[in-house]
């Protein structure tokens, strides 16, 4: 886990969020405890597929959306 | 009954379900799984820690022969819809995508024209394209040619239960139609959803009429045999309509007058 002392911010799902600083996307995944779901990423409007989320390594100030598929018709 | 052909995929049920609306995920489940689905919708939404149970991906690729239709439900604009359908298929890995934009939550009619422009675009980059569009012919026919996969014009507004409030249109869209025609919204009980059928309709979508119902499940059912007996009908050849009686027994007299 990097170094907690130096926090970056972040745009989570719309909201500020802080994240210690060259955390990855994995990362970011765990700390929230959606690790084992199924979802979409995407920094700045780009999809990070699962394959990559590993090797994305956040920025402050990047718009980070995490989807899921939920009811609808 | 016979099978559904939407592109080179075939369904043994031509009712397709949306996942909105129900109790919960398990009601859900269980109505999924009466109604002999095939091809069920869902959306897109940001995922929230707080409600771990929104999560339908889980459950549904559980169930065995279900093909997921993401919708692009919460888009506003063609490029909007593009970057949803983009996203729902690395997620799912489905080449269906049911193209859904409508900009007035005060109606909730699609945009014909933010519509077009996005199946297009989506129809270039393989996706087999479902617009959900307003009971437009000329419309219909443009999507057709553009490369959609089927077209889905609305029976009447979403969630309203006004049934086959544009039963006109619809026969002229399922006359001129090549591909699929598949009456999307407004139902709101199985005769309507046989009378859908029974026109020719190659399919019904349907969603809060069975997510409401006092029991789901049994609905979904009843939805599932009144397609089934729409579709023989239809294949059958139902009668012509005849402006006057035509008498099923023979006039003549056979018995003489009393004497």
């Amino acid at each position: 886990m990097p170094d907690q002392q130096n926090m970056i911010t972040i745009q989570l799902n719309g909201e500020p969020g802080t994240l210690p600083e060259g955390s990855s996307l994995e990362d970011l995944l765990a700390i929230i405890g959606s690790e084992g779901k199924t979802m979409a990423t995407l920094v700045n409007d780009l999809i990070v597929r699962p394959e990559n989320r590993a090797g994305c390594t956040i920025q402050a100030g990047d718009r980070i959306e995490l989807l899921i598929f939920a009811g609808g018709g | 009954m016979d099978s559904l052909q939407i592109g080179t995929y075939t369904f043994s049920s031509r009712l397709i379900l949306g996942t909105g609306k129900f109790s919960s995920a398990q009601v859900m489940l269980e109505t999924l799984r009466a109604s002999g689905t095939k091809l069920v919708t869902v959306a897109l939404r940001r995922f929230n820690r707080e409600r771990p149970g929104d999560d339908l991906f889980t459950p549904l690729s559980a169930m065995a022969g279900i093909t997921l239709m993401p919708n692009t439900s919460g888009a506003s604009t063609a490029a909007e819809a593009v970057q949803a359908a983009r996203i729902a298929r690395e997620l799912s890995g489905s080449p269906f995508i049911k193209v859904e934009i409508h900009p007035n939550p005060q109606h909730l009619m699609p945009d014909p024209i933010e519509t077009y422009e996005a199946s297009k675009i989506l129809a270039k980059e393989g996706f087999l394209v479902m617009p959900y569009i307003p009971a437009d012919p000329v419309l219909a026919k443009r999507l057709e040619e553009a490369g959609c996969a089927s077209v889905m014009p609305l029976g009447s507004a979403i969630g309203s239960g006004q049934g086959l409030a544009t039963a006109e249109m619809l026969r002229i869209i399922i006359r001129e139609s090549n591909i699929p025609v598949i009456v999307d919204a407004g139902l709101r009980s199985p005769s309507e959803a046989a009378l859908a059928m029974e026109m020719g309709c190659s399919a019904v979508l349907v969603n809060s009429a069975v997510a409401v119902a006092g029991n789901p499940p049994a609905m979904a059912e009843a939805f599932a045999g009144a397609v089934e007996a729409g579709r023989k009908a239809f294949r059958a050849g139902i009668m012509e309509k005849s402006g006057t009686a035509v008498a099923t027994s023979p006039l003549t007299t056979f018995l003489g007058p009393a004497s």
